[in-house]
This record gives C-alpha cells, sequence and structure tokens, in this order.
C-alpha cells in the first residue's frame, strides 16, 4: 500500500500538491516538478490530527492558493503555498461532500454539500475572503454526489454513479444519464465533451452536450486493462494531435493516442465490424495504443516496477510521477509526439515504453544499505549459511602421491573378489542357511548354544548392501565369542564396509536406547581391529575412510579428560571430609579422656597439632590426586598424539570407553 | 631483475592517527573536519568521503581544543597546550602555507597560569579577543584518578597580544562550558560546583561572577556539562552510572536543599560524556555501554542510539550547526594492553542516522606501545646511558603488527579483535569495518567486561584474492570457577570474496567454518596461500605451535546443485585435504611456513629447525636434509625463486636450495618476536625488504632518543641491498602487494608507506590529491545543484532509451542477407553495388 494518498498538479503544471502519510498523521507536500526549475524546495505541511482528521480532496484555486476539503468536516482550507499558511477557511453550515474550483471564471468554487445543496462562492482576489455567491437547492437524490465540473457558462455536470446536468439559468437538473455501476472518479472536460472515468472500472466513457441541453454518451468508449485511476487528455489543435492518458490500477500507463479519430483503417477488421454493427454510429471501443511502464534498474533481474502515481500532460511532455522513498515524488519528463525530419508530426508513444529510473542521486549520501544496515557500523556476517566442520574431519583426504592409482588397484581388486564370491556365494548361502538352523536348534535344545559364526550372512548382507539383514546380524548377536568369530571369518573385502556400517551407527547412536547395543557394536569393533588391523593399516588412506569412526570415537572420548579431572576433585572433596569427621571424632574422644583424667595438659595444642596434622594430610592428598590426574592426561595426550592407526588399532580405545561409561553411571 | 637504486621511491602519505578531541562541524552543516596526528583532513557530509587534507608541519597531538571561526568561515582556530593560537585555513588549497594566522601567549604573562586547556568563547564578532581556561593540566586521561589544579579565566587579546585575568577557580578536576560559550562550570575536588557567566564587550570590563554551588556527593564525577541561558543546569556524570542534574542560579541562598537537584538513571557503568542541546530541553549522554541516552528533561523521557561502535567519550554540539551531533568513540576496551583508538561519528540530530564516521588505520600492535615507548623512555633518562652520538641501539621490545593487502581490492585489511579493518591506501580512508568472528555489539559494563571477545589472530588471502582464511580464537571468561576456564575456542574460516562495483559495498561471505582445525587446544600458529601453480592457487596451509601442517582445499560443490543453478545452495565446504603431524610435545610459536612457487616443496620452520616437506605426499624429504642453518630461533622463512631466507632471533640468511650453499647474503641482525612482520617477499623480482628499528641519538640530552627504522631491499644472491631508505620512526609492519606492485609499510604512528619503483613520491600526493578533488567536486556538486544534476542526468537517461533501442536493433549481418544485393548483377556498375550495400546496412 503506498503511503501517497491524493496527489493533485496546479493548473500551470508546475507544482504537485501531494499527501504523505508519515506515521499517524497526513502530511500535505507542494513539490516543484522541476522540469527548469533548479531548487527542490518542498513545502511541508502537516496537519492535526486532532483538528482535521483526513484530508478528503485537494484542489488548486490558483497557482499559489490550494483548497483542502476533508471527511467528516464542514471546513474548507485555502492555503497559501507561497508561505506556507491558511489564508482563510470556509465553513459551511453542513458537511462538505465535494468541491470544484471552476475553470471557466477566476475564483469561483462550487461546492456540493451532504444535504444536497450546491453553493457556489466567489473569493476575493487577495484570496483572503468567501463570499457566498448562489445557492441552489439539488434534492434529495444528489446526495452522493463526488464529482463535479463546472461544464460551462450554463451547466454544471454531477457525478455519482450518474451523470447530472444542472442548468444554472433554470436552476434545476435537467438531464441525468446512468453510467456506471460504481462511483465516478475522475473526470476532464475537453472542449465540448467530458470525459469520464470510475472506480474499478476498465471503461472510459466520453460525454457530449448536444444542442437541445442533453447529455448523449460519446462514440468510443475506451477500455483499459485494468481499473482506471485517473485520466489526462490533452490536444495540440496547432499541430492535429491529440492524446489521452489513463493511469491503471498497478502504476501503469496507457496510452489512446487521437482518441477521437475513427479508426477505420483496420481493414482488415472493417468487413467483421460492419457485420457486426448495423449502425455507422455504433460505438466503437478502443484499446490502449501504447503502455508505459516504471522500472529500477535495468540489469536488475526480475524487474522492481515502480508503480507512477500521477500524470500531467502539457503540449509537449507526459509528465509522470512516482514515489521515492515513500516520502516525495519524482518525476519524469516524456514526449509523447516527435517532430521528424520529414515534417510529420508523429505520436511517439506507440506501444510499450519501458522507463528504467535509479534511486536518485541524493541517496548516495544515504548513510544505511538497502538492508537498514547504518554504514558506521561493522559489517556483520552470516553464520547461519556457513558449512560447520571439525578439524579432525578426514573424510576429504587426499592420498599421498600414487592417490589415483592406489585407488585404482585396490577397486580391481575388489572386484576381483566379488567375482570369487559370486561363485562360492549359492554354496554357501545353502551353508549359512543350515548354519542358522543349527543354531535355532541349538538355542531350542537349551544347552550351551554352540559358536558359530555368521560370517557369511554378514558377508551377505554386506555385499548386496541389505541393511536389514546387516541390522539382524548386529543386534541378535550378544555372544562375544560368536562375534569374534565372525569377525575372524570375514573376508578382508568386507571390513572396511562393514566398520563404515558400524562407525555410522555408532555415530548416530549417541542418546541411544539401549547401552547394550553400544556395547555390542563396540565389541565388533574391537575385534575388526584386532583380526583385521593389519588389512587397515595397509590401506593407503585410512584415515580418510576411517574417518567417521574416528570422529565418532573422539566424540566419546571428548570429555574424558574433564571427568577424570572432576573425578579427582570430588575425591579429594570427599577425603577432606573423611578427615575431618574422624578428627572430630578425635578430638571428642580427647575431650572424653581430658575429662576423665589429665587436666593439665592443654589440649590446645592438640587441636593445633590436628589442625597442621589434617593440613598436611589435606595436601598430600591433593598433591596424590594431582598426580593421578596428571598421569591419566598425559596418557591422554599420548594417544591424541599418537597417530590415528595406532589409535584404532589399539584396543585400548575400546578399553577407555568402558573407563568412560564407567564414570557416567557414577 | 636488477633495479637501480635510484629508481624506488618511498612515500608516508596515507593513514594517521585520529585524534581524542577536536573534531569540528562546519556552521553550514556541510562539512566536518577531523584532527590527526599529522593532519587535518575535511570530510563532506553529503558525500561521507574526505575532500581535503591539510598536512601541517607540526605534530598536532598537543591540540587541546579548536574552534570553527563565525567571522571567516575557512578559519579554523587551533589551541594547543603549547600555548599557541593557530589559525588554519581549511578552504583555500592553493595557500602555500595553511597556518594564516599564529598568536603566541606571552610566557610571561601566562607563567603563574599554566597552559591552555579550554576555549570559552570570542568577545565580540570581531573574533580578536578570546576567554580562555588556563592551568596545569592533568596528567592522567582517566578522570577517577586525576589531581586538581587552579583554572583560571583569561582573555586574551590578540591585538594587544595582552593576557588579562579574569576569574579563577581553585581545586579544580572538572570544567565544561555551555554550547554558546557564555557559562562555565566547574568542578572541584571538595564536591562544590562553581559557574559562571561571561557577560562582556569588546572594549570593556568582561563580568563573570563565581557562583557557588554543593551538591550531595556519593561517587566520584566524571563527566561535566552545562546548559545554555541565563539560569543554566548543570549535568554531573558519575562512575556508577547516575547524572545529576542541578538547577543552579535559582535562588543562591538557599542552595543546600536538594529540592534543586535531580537524577537521572539509566546508565549502570561510567557516564564518560554528558552535554546539553543548545535549547537545554535535552540533555545527550553516553557512557562504556556504547549507547547514546537522550534525555528530554522536561518529561524525562528517555531515546536510545544504542550498538554505537565505542564507549562514548565525548559529544560536542555547536550552536550554529545544532542539527549535527559530534561523537568521539573509543573503540578499544577500557584495557592497558590494547592502544586506544578513536572514531569520530557525526550523528544527524532528526534521525539519528550517522553521517560520517571518520577513523585513522588501526593496527594492532603486538604490545601497548604508548606505555612501553614512555616505560623506555624513563628508564633512559634514570641509567643515563652514555652513547656515541652515532651509536645504534637496538629496540627492546616488539612494536610489530599484522596486516594484509587484498589483491583485488588493493586495500588493506587490519585485524582488531574480532573485526577487520578494511583502509584505503590511495583514499587514505577506511572503507569499511566487518565482523569476522561472532561478537556482541553491545558495550559491556562492570564484571561484563570481563567476557572477552574472540579475537582474529591469523589471516591470509589467495593470490588472487577471492578467498580470505581467518584463525580466531574465543577465551573462556573467567567469570565461575569452571573446568572449562582454561579452554580456548579456534576456528578458522574461509571467505568468499563477493564483489561489487563499490568497493564500499564488497563484502565477505563465510562458507566454511572449521572447530578446532588442529585437533582441540592446538592453536594455528602461521597461515600462507598456495602460489598460482597449486590448483590456480586456492589452497591454504596452517601449521600449529606443534609443528602439524594441514593444506585445506575447497570441495568441488555438488553437481546436483550445479544443475539446478541455485547459486545460493552452491556453497563451498573447505576441507581438510593433507595432513602432517607435529612432533607432538614441543610448543613454540615461533612456527613458520613458506611454500615454493612451483608448488613442490614447502619448509617449516620450528623453533630453530628447518624441515623441507614434499607437497605431493606432505612427508619429509630426507634424502637432503637441510643443514642446521639457524642458530636461533627462527623468525620468518621464505623460499624466494631457489633460495631459502631464514630470518632467525640474530640473523638474516639466505640459503640456496639447489646448490646446496649458503649465499652471499648473510647479515647479523637483532629481530625482535614478531618479526616475521618485519620482513617481506616480492616474489615476481625476487626481492627481499627488511625494516630495521632502532634508537638512535637526536639531542644532548641523555633521553634524547628517538626511534628510527632504516627499510633495506636486498636480491637473496647478494648482500649487498639493492635501496635503503630511512623513517623517522619504527616500522611496524612491511608487506609485499603486488596490486601495488611494491612494499606496503606502516610504521608506529598508523602512517602507511608505499615503496616501490613505479610511482614516485609526487606521483603518490598527485594521486591523493586528484582523488581528493575528486572527491570535492562530488560533495560541490551535491550540494549545489542536486536538482540539476537529477533532472539532467534524466534527460540524458531518456534520450539513453532511445539509443539504447537503437543500438539493440542492430541488423545481423550474414551471407543470406547479402543475397538480395547480388542478384540482377549483370550489368550493374559498382557504385550501384556500393548504393546497395549500404542501403542495407
Amino acid at each position: 500500500m503506498s503511503s501517497l494518498s491524493i496527489s493533485e498538479f496546479d493548473p500551470a503544471g508546475a507544482h504537485v500538491a501531494y499527501l504523505v502519510q508519515t506515521l499517524d498523521t497526513q502530511t500535505l507536500k507542494i513539490q516543484p516538478i522541476g522540469r527548469d526549475d533548479s531548487d527542490q524546495t518542498v513545502t511541508v505541511h502537516p496537519f492535526d490530527k486532532k483538528k482535521n482528521p483526513k484530508v478528503k480532496s485537494l484542489s488548486w484555486v490558483s497557482d499559489d492558493a490550494l483548497a483542502i476539503t476533508f471527511s467528516g468536516s464542514n471546513q474548507c482550507q485555502i492555503l497559501n503555498v507561497l508561505s506556507n499558511e491558511v489564508m482563510a477557511n470556509l465553513k459551511t453550515d453542513q458537511l462538505i461532500s465535494c468541491i470544484a474550483v471552476s475553470a471557466k471564471s477566476h475564483g469561483k468554487v462550487y461546492i456540493v454539500d451532504v444535504n444536497g445543496n450546491l453553493l457556489q462562492y466567489q473569493l476575493d482576489v487577495s484570496l483572503n475572503g468567501w463570499r457566498l455567491g448562489k445557492s441552489y437547492k439539488l434534492g434529495a437524490e444528489l446526495r452522493s454526489i463526488n464529482r463535479l465540473l463546472d461544464f460551462n457558462d450554463r451547466y454544471i455536470m454531477l457525478f455519482s454513479n450518474s451523470v447530472y446536468l444542472f442548468d444554472k439559468r433554470e436552476e434545476r437538473v435537467t438531464d441525468l444519464k446512468n453510467l456506471y455501476v460504481s462511483p465516478i472518479n475522475y473526470v476532464v472536460a475537453d472542449g465540448d465533451s467530458v470525459i469520464v472515468s470510475a472506480e474499478n472500472d476498465r471503461f472510459i466513457n466520453v460525454l457530449e452536450l448536444n444542442a437541445e441541453g442533453k447529455i448523449e454518451a460519446g462514440k468510443q468508449i475506451f477500455v483499459t486493462e485494468s481499473p482506471v485511476l485517473t485520466i489526462a487528455q490533452y490536444t495540440v489543435s496547432d499541430l492535429k494531435l491529440e492524446i489521452l492518458v489513463a493511469l491503471t490500477e498497478g502504476g501503469i500507463l496507457e496510452i489512446f493516442n487521437d482518441p477521437f479519430t475513427k479508426r477505420d483503417e483496420n481493414v482488415g477488421n472493417r468487413n467483421k465490424r460492419r457485420n457486426r454493427r448495423k449502425s455507422a454510429n455504433a460505438v466503437q471501443s478502443r484499446t490502449a495504443d501504447g503502455k508505459v511502464e516504471l522500472f529500477r534498474k535495468k540489469s536488475e533481474q526480475p524487474k522492481e516496477a515502480v508503480p507512477i502515481v500521477d500524470i500531467r500532460l502539457n503540449p509537449r511532455f507526459l509528465t509522470i510521477a512516482w514515489l521515492e522513498d515513500s516520502s516525495y515524488l519524482a518525476f519524469d519528463h516524456i514526449e509523447w509526439w516527435e517532430h521528424t525530419s520529414d515534417g510529420v508530426y508523429h505520436y511517439k508513444i506507440t506501444n510499450g515504453l519501458k522507463v528504467y529510473r535509479d534511486r536518485p542521486i541524493v541517496n548516495v549520501a544515504q548513510s544505511t544499505d538497502k538492508y537498514g544496515h547504518d554504514l558506521a557500523t561493522a559489517k556483520h556476517y552470516n553464520e547461519g549459511q556457513a558449512i560447520v566442520s571439525s578439524g579432525n574431519n578426514f573424510k576429504d583426504l587426499e592420498d599421498g602421491h600414487s592417490e589415483k592409482e592406489g585407488r585404482e588397484d585396490e577397486e580391481e581388486e575388489e572386484e576381483e573378489e566379488e567375482e570369487e564370491e559370486d561363485f562360492a556365494h549359492l554354496a554357501e548361502k545353502y551353508r549359512s542357511d543350515l548354519g542358522e538352523e543349527k543354531k535355532g536348534k541349538g538355542r531350542g535344545k537349551r544347552g550351551k548354544p554352540q559358536v558359530g559364526s555368521l560370517a557369511v550372512v554378514l558377508s551377505q548382507a554386506l555385499k548386496s548392501n541389505d541393511h536389514g539383514l546387516l541390522e539382524m546380524v548386529l543386534n541378535n548377536n550378544r555372544d562375544e565369542n560368536v562375534i569374534r568369530s565372525t569377525v575372524a571369518r570375514l573376508d578382508t573385502a568386507y571390513v572396511l564396509s562393514l566398520l563404515d556400517r558400524l562407525s555410522e551407527r555408532l555415530s548416530r547412536g549417541k542418546g541411544s536406547k539401549s547401552k547394550q547395543l553400544q556395547q555390542q557394536l563396540d565389541t565388533w569393533v574391537k575385534y575388526i581391529l584386532i583380526y583385521h588391523g593389519s588389512y587397515l593399516i595397509n590401506l593407503p588412506n585410512l584415515s580418510a575412510d576411517l574417518n567417521l569412526l574416528s570422529s565418532s570415537m573422539r566424540m566419546r572420548a571428548r570429555n574424558l579428560n574433564r571427568l577424570l579431572e572432576l573425578r579427582g576433585k570430588i575425591s579429594v572433596v570427599m577425603e577432606c571430609m573423611e578427615v575431618k569427621r574422624e578428627l572430630g571424632k578425635n578430638i571428642a574422644g580427647k575431650q572424653a579422656g581430658n575429662e576423665e583424667g589429665e587436666e593439665d595438659v592443654e589440649y590446645i595444642e592438640a587441636i593445633e597439632d590436628a589442625g597442621l596434622y589434617s593440613d598436611d594430610e589435606h595436601d598430600g592428598d591433593d598433591d596424590e590426586e594431582g598426580a593421578e590426574i596428571m598421569q591419566v592426561d598425559d596418557e591422554n595426550d599420548d594417544r591424541e598424539d599418537a597417530d590415528l592407526e595406532d589409535e584404532i588399532a589399539d584396543d585400548q580405545g575400546s578399553d577407555e570407553d568402558d573407563q568412560y561409561s564407567d564414570v557416567e553411571e557414577a | 631483475m636488477v633495479v637501480a637504486p635510484t629508481d624506488w621511491k618511498l612515500g608516508f602519505n596515507a593513514g594517521g592517527r585520529l585524534l581524542r578531541t577536536g573534531h569540528v562541524i562546519t556552521p553550514d552543516g556541510k562539512f566536518a573536519i577531523a584532527l590527526f596526528k599529522t593532519h587535518i583532513k575535511v570530510y563532506s557530509l553529503s558525500t561521507r568521503q574526505s575532500i581535503r587534507s591539510i598536512k601541517l608541519d607540526r605534530d598536532l597531538s598537543d591540540v587541546v581544543d579548536t574552534r570553527l571561526s563565525s567571522k571567516t568561515p575557512s578559519w579554523l582556530y587551533l589551541f594547543t597546550s603549547s600555548n599557541e593560537v593557530l589559525a588554519v585555513d581549511w578552504k583555500d588549497k592553493s595557500a602555500s602555507d595553511p597556518i594564516v594566522k599564529r598568536y603566541t601567549l606571552d610566557e610571561s604573562s601566562t607563567g603563574k597560569y599554566g597552559q591552555i586547556l579550554q576555549f570559552v568563547k570570542f568577545i565580540d564578532d570581531d573574533e580578536s579577543d578570546f576567554v580562555l581556561v588556563l592551568g596545569r593540566p592533568h596528567l592522567h586521561h582517566s578522570v577517577a584518578y586525576r589531581k586538581s589544579h587552579s583554572r583560571h579565566l583569561v582573555r586574551f587579546s590578540s591585538q594587544t597580544d595582552k593576557v588579562e585575568h579574569i576569574a579563577s577557580v581553585n581545586d579544580v578536576i572538572l570544567l565544561a562550558k555551555s554550547t554558546d560559550g557564555n557559562n562555565v562550570a566547574f568542578v572541584t575536588g571538595g564536591h562544590d560546583v562553581y559557574y559562571t557567566s561571561i557577560v562582556g564587550a569588546k572594549g570593556g570590563h568582561i563580568r563573570a561572577t563565581i557562583h557557588h554551588s554543593t551538591f550531595p556527593y556519593k561517587t566520584p564525577v566524571i563527566s561535566v556539562a552545562i546548559s545554555n541561558g541565563e539560569v543554566p543546569l548543570v549535568a554531573l556524570g558519575t562512575v556508577s552510572g547516575v547524572i545529576q542534574l542541578l538547577y543552579l542560579g535559582q535562588d543562591s541562598k538557599k542552595q543546600s536543599s536538594n529540592t534543586d537537584q535531580r537524577l537521572l538513571k539509566w546508565h549502570v557503568d561510567e557516564v564518560k560524556a554528558v552535554e546539553f542541546s543548545s535549547d537545554g530541553s535535552y540533555l545527550i549522554s553516553g557512557g562504556l555501554e556504547k549507547v547514546l541516552v537522550f534525555w528530554q528533561l522536561e518529561t524525562e523521557k528517555q531515546q536510545f542510539l544504542p550498538r554505537l561502535n565505542g564507549s562514548i567519550c565525548d559529544i560536542r554540539i555547536d550552536d550554529r550547526s545544532e542539527q549535527f551531533y559530534g561523537i568521539s568513540l573509543e573503540l578499544t576496551k577500557n584495557s592497558d594492553t590494547e592502544e586506544r583508538y578513536m572514531e569520530y561519528l557525526v550523528l544527524n540530530a532528526l534521525d539519528l542516522t550517522s553521517r560520517l564516521d571518520v577513523n585513522g588505520i588501526r593496527p594492532k600492535f603486538s604490545t601497548n606501545l604508548d606505555k612501553k615507548l614512555e616505560r623506555d623512555f624513563r628508564r633512559r633518562i634514570n641509567r643515563n646511558a652514555e652513547l656515541d652520538e652515532n651509536d645504534l641501539t637496538k629496540m627492546k621490545y616488539d612494536c610489530s603488527s599484522d596486516f594484509q593487502i587484498h589483491p583485488q581490492s588493493k586495500m588493506m585489511y587490519l585485524p582488531y579483535g574480532p573485526r577487520m579493518q578494511v583502509y584505503d591506501v590511495v583514499k587514505s580512508d577506511q572503507a569499511f569495518v566487518t565482523t569476522m568472528a561472532e561478537t556482541l555489539q553491545q558495550g559491556r559494563v562492570r564484571n561484563e567486561a570481563s567476557i572477552r571477545d574472540p579475537s582474529v589472530e591469523h589471516f591470509a588471502f589467495t593470490i588472487d584474492g577471492s578467498w580470505m582464511c581467518t584463525f580466531d580464537t574465543l577465551c573462556t571468561p573467567e567469570l565461575d570457577h569452571l573446568l572449562s576456564e582454561e579452554d580456548v575456542k579456534y576456528s578458522l574460516k574461509f571467505w568468499k570474496y563477493m564483489e561489487n562495483s563499490s568497493s564500499e559495498q564488497s563484502r565477505w561471505e563465510l562458507c566454511t567454518k572449521i572447530i578446532d582445525p588442529h585437533s582441540t587446544s592446538v592453536p594455528i600458529a602461521c597461515i600462507i596461500p598456495a602460489p598460482a601453480s597449486y590448483y590456480d592457487g586456492i589452497a591454504f596451509l596452517t601449521a600449529d605451535t606443534k609443528g602439524g601442517v594441514r593444506m585445506w582445499r575447497p570441495r568441488v560443490p555438488k553437481e546436483m546443485y550445479a544443475k539446478l543453478g541455485n547459486k545460493k545452495l552452491q556453497q563451498t565446504a573447505w576441507t581438510l585435504r593433507r595432513f602432517r603431524n607435529g612432533t607432538g610435545r614441543l610448543e613454540t610459536s615461533s612456527i613458520d611456513l613458506s611454500w615454493s612457487r612451483d608448488a613442490s616443496v614447502i619448509a617449516l620452520g620450528q623453533e630453530n629447525a628447518i624441515t623441507l616437506i614434499d607437497a605431493n605426499n606432505f612427508e619429509t624429504i630426507e634424502d637432503m636434509p637441510v643443514p642446521s642453518l639457524a642458530d636461533s630461533r627462527i623468525r620468518a622463512l621464505d623460499i624466494v625463486g631457489s633460495d631459502l631466507v631464514v630470518l632467525t632471533k640474530q640473523k638474516l640468511i639466505a640459503f640456496n636450495l639447489l646448490t646446496y650453499r649458503m649465499n652471499e647474503l648473510a647479515v647479523r641482525v637483532h629481530s625482535p618476536i614478531g618479526a616475521r612482520s618485519l620482513l617481506a617477499v616480492d616474489n615476481d623480482r625476487d626481492l627481499i625488504c627488511f625494516c630495521a628499528n632502532y634508537h638512535r641519538k637526536t639531542g644532548t640530552d641523555a633521553g634524547d632518543y628517538s626511534l628510527h627504522s632504516r627499510i633495506y631491499v636486498f636480491e637473496s644472491g647478494s648482500l649487498k641491498p639493492v635501496y635503503i631508505a630511512d623513517h623517522s620512526t619504527a616500522i611496524s609492519c612491511v608487506r609485499y602487494s603486488k596490486a601495488h606492485s611494491g612494499f606496503i609499510l606502516l610504521d608506529i604512528d598508523s602512517k602507511v608507506g608505499i615503496l616501490n619503483t613505479v610511482t614516485s613520491k609526487f606521483l603518490l600526493q598527485e594521486e591523493e590529491k586528484k582523488q581528493l578533488d575528486k572527491a570535492y567536486q562530488m560533495s560541490a556538486l551535491l550540494n549545489n545543484a542536486q536538482l540539476v544534476a537529477k533532472v539532467s542526468k534524466k534527460e540524458k537517461e531518456t534520450t539513453e532509451d532511445i539509443d539504447d533501442d537503437q543500438i539493440f536493433n542492430r541488423k545481423v549481418l550474414n551471407p543470406d542477407v547479402f543475397e538480395p544485393i547480388l542478384e540482377n548483377m549483370e550489368g550493374l556498375p559498382v557504385e550501384a553495388l556500393f548504393d546497395r550495400i549500404m542501403t542495407l546496412l
């Protein structure tokens, strides 16, 4: 929603008055159109919110006086534009419903009030005083007049949904004609005819007054693509040029060149039209010849359209106005005809015209950028979009010098192995089925389960990428012996993929449901490292391959140091308490002893001794604990600094995990 | 390439340090004048650009107050602590000497009063008589430690050169004048407020009766302001954050009652600056919170302007240009370890947007130089060290700083704390400041001050400038005694340069952040970019303090995103590609890396061992180990052509890696810890630039030593320097810039110099002048004929539209077009054929 509500060009076309909503008040601004005018003084006239709630209309009385009416008010203010002062205040008996300044005679203002009175006022030459000229009673049905036009010496046209013709001499409405469903919103007089448009209506009608003083609809209807807001019309009679411009909703101009000449040139359509219409007098509808649209920067895609808010025509230029910064108007002047070298005057806007206007230079010194960020402050960055990773992520680690060759060899080998596997596949599968059966039987027999191996099922699962099967193997296997034998028999080709799967599960199951399951997975990893460590070490790019495993292990072991430290501290505190308690007992005991006998001995020293003793004890403990922690720290450092291979090959890792889990439980 | 020594030119033209106070806004509201240590700069408020730089042949750091003349708008009066009054013409650039007038207060007459402390007002429009405040200076910046001294209001007549005493107040800690200069307030050590109104005419006697008033003292007062008018208000800003407002002069007999006193409470910590608006209806205050507070005194409503760049330490309002507020901000935290840097901010009083921000260059020195220099100076005096006049002494401390030149934009990047200042060397102005690590913009008060900001420790650009890699550390605040207290968070960040037509709008976009890049609690000690021969130079090498080396490269964005063509999704991730583990235990900060130009060898210097690493497999080249070159800690390491240049604590040597022999270049030097910054290598011409800082005796007194530096340019093969230059102060950092085709130097006065063979000093000045002229024209254009410019631009654009259409409607020429011409060729004269072609075209 634009903050601009009403705008009006002055009769000379040099200034424009417009209303801008600033916070909760309306501000009137008067700005020169600024073709040759170099000063850009904008007169600003804020309205008192309480006194004058809402401006209803603006109309220029003369070049420097502006009549302002307010909705729900019986006042009309005349503002001197030059001094920015209210010169006169016109009060009527009833609320003003519309106002019109006579274009024919100077200083004559017509007002229609809500009671249906048409009042004619004459302004003083100085524009300081009002004089009620005449008052006519219009009648009750003419209360909803929202436009009026001083048509000629005799007639005034009043517009609501319909148009009424008021005869000044007879002082009554002589004719009426229904035109639109919605109220008429814009009226332009053009010699003997009047061009009208209505709210939410795409049709522009032409009205003429015939010799008998009756309103006749013109021969032309102009159809725009969207509802009309404002129309402007201009005739250069010397050159026989005429233009009609309609500003439509969406801020786009539609241009009708030479609107009142009948277009019979379209030969192709002529016959059809004849057929359809019986008389030559039939109303002809026309669509626009051209459009004018306004955009920001040419280069930007998609283009940012800027709505045009007002237009004005003069003999040479079409002036368009649009709002900059939602606070002031900017203008552009487009020639609407041109004089070509062959001596013919042409309409210049004959098809779509796209006007590109950047934000004006005034904004160079704008202190904020387009995100409303003050230039003086530091720029910020967005961390939300960045990829966050850890220094221990070895996933993309490149292989040594012969990286590619090595890889390829590896793959080839794997393929070979896979082929071999294929040969043995069926047989093994069969055997494995048997094995499972056997196992099931073994269990069913309630005796000690036979230690078998799941190597076949496992390799099958890994080979066919069967997650369900793998899950089954990993989950339903609690016997460490089975795990060990399975891993021992597993072909090395599958070791890496199994490790991958395992580490996936390990890293996923951080807040896992069952600790047992985690421990089981640890067991798997442990045995893989034990049995296949030698194979793994020979892999060319192990760090990258086992990245997931190592990082998840690291994550799990991360807080170990700190927890150990904490344990140390807690045990120090516990010991201290213990010592104090014992001391307390001792003292109590001694006191008891003292009371019994040796009263000569002062026990204060004993306390002192005890205090010393306790201090010693405390210190000693502390040291011990400290040493312990240090040791653990060192161990841990070693572990961290050692090569990754070692770390993984070492089964200390899982041991530590056990330790870790112990601590957690504590 | 042999370069004749005469070709080299060194010019120190850009940079400079902004002074604490004295910046003014011109009465017409179009310009602001900022004082730097060595020059004065004029900025246009409409374009935010510097339009003139006035060089005075003196150090301006003794300027205590400034005033723009009302009589001659182009005059700026400077009042110095050496009792001089200088009038500088800031508009006329043709004048040979910008100082148009110079008055000196007579020693005999001022001797008993002390030095100039503040300018109060002119007696008349003639501006020949000044009212000044004289007294002994406070030694401490911080008000809390100040000793009180007597203050004397005097009148100095420039025509008679006479100093006439007006009034005196004893035991003064703080003083302030009102914005129109008619009222002056003094706060004494005894917690009394004295104030006076100065009334007087040109010839006549000046009346200034001192009124006395008391206030209930609770906490030390550290800032004061007095309003205009006959019944002035006095605002006292205290250490605890409460502002006391005193209504003076209402009833001088009833002083003791507390009814005419009000308290304004919002600040939580020191209120460092207060000032009244010129009509007295507003009080503006600011302090450590980095929030400017507007108090409407009638209603006590507050309005805030938060998140300024630094704590507010001065607010200046001039009656003649009251639509602007001039605010001095102290950017660095109030700590002893860092330099104090100022920013001058001009705010529009109407909408509180910034109109101008003036910044000096802000290098982060490894030590607090001001303090160190002073201590060094004192020590020398104490020791009364007698040295020959020619004797050069080494500098005992490290004054190095860090900066890099961005190859694309030619801007200078200076890290300070979590931010990066980007400085335009040519325009000699700050381009922008960008945040490089997550930090809060709020000011920290009281115990919040112990929360530390992350700080960018190392950074580097790729050779083409399209990527930047920064390493920042964040210490855990010592708020509670947590186990994590000593933890330091390290992160390595990779930034992509988003170029924009105007350099101010270019920005860096964070692409990847690596937490703990060299595993936990191992900081990075060095970052270098890859040479251009290695994946187009899009790679970074980092080395940690334990000697581990890691190589990072961007991962190719996923093909899927590329297909979609959605650029936003195409996020580049930098990943670890190769690594080499360090030696483990030994932690040292003397680590340096260098990557040979052909990308085959990486040299790693650790403590005093040099290791050559094969860049292909990251393994040590063991067949040919480098002999033990360094006898002491390695400061810097560089591969120049086929030579390995090593700067150790004690020497600078070059070793040829191909012939396996020492080069001729072997110099004994003393290099401080940060000497990495003092050595730069020009890889295009294989030149080495080394800067040596030293003390030199300047005067006869024992303590008269000043810092000097000598800049050497060597070729790696020869001992004889290609070029030697001297500079009058110590150099803190030198870098090679391909874009400037020379070395960029930064000295401890924050001046930037360019040493190259292309642009002469004269040309440099010309360049700067041109820039300024351009900026001035720009602002003049804007100021004078905004609309004319606009309309003409519009007209131009309208015509352009049509032109464009014509241009775009160009015909496509291909053989088919020419076919009709070639029809009916028989009997056609050549001219006719030509015509045909012409009509077609």
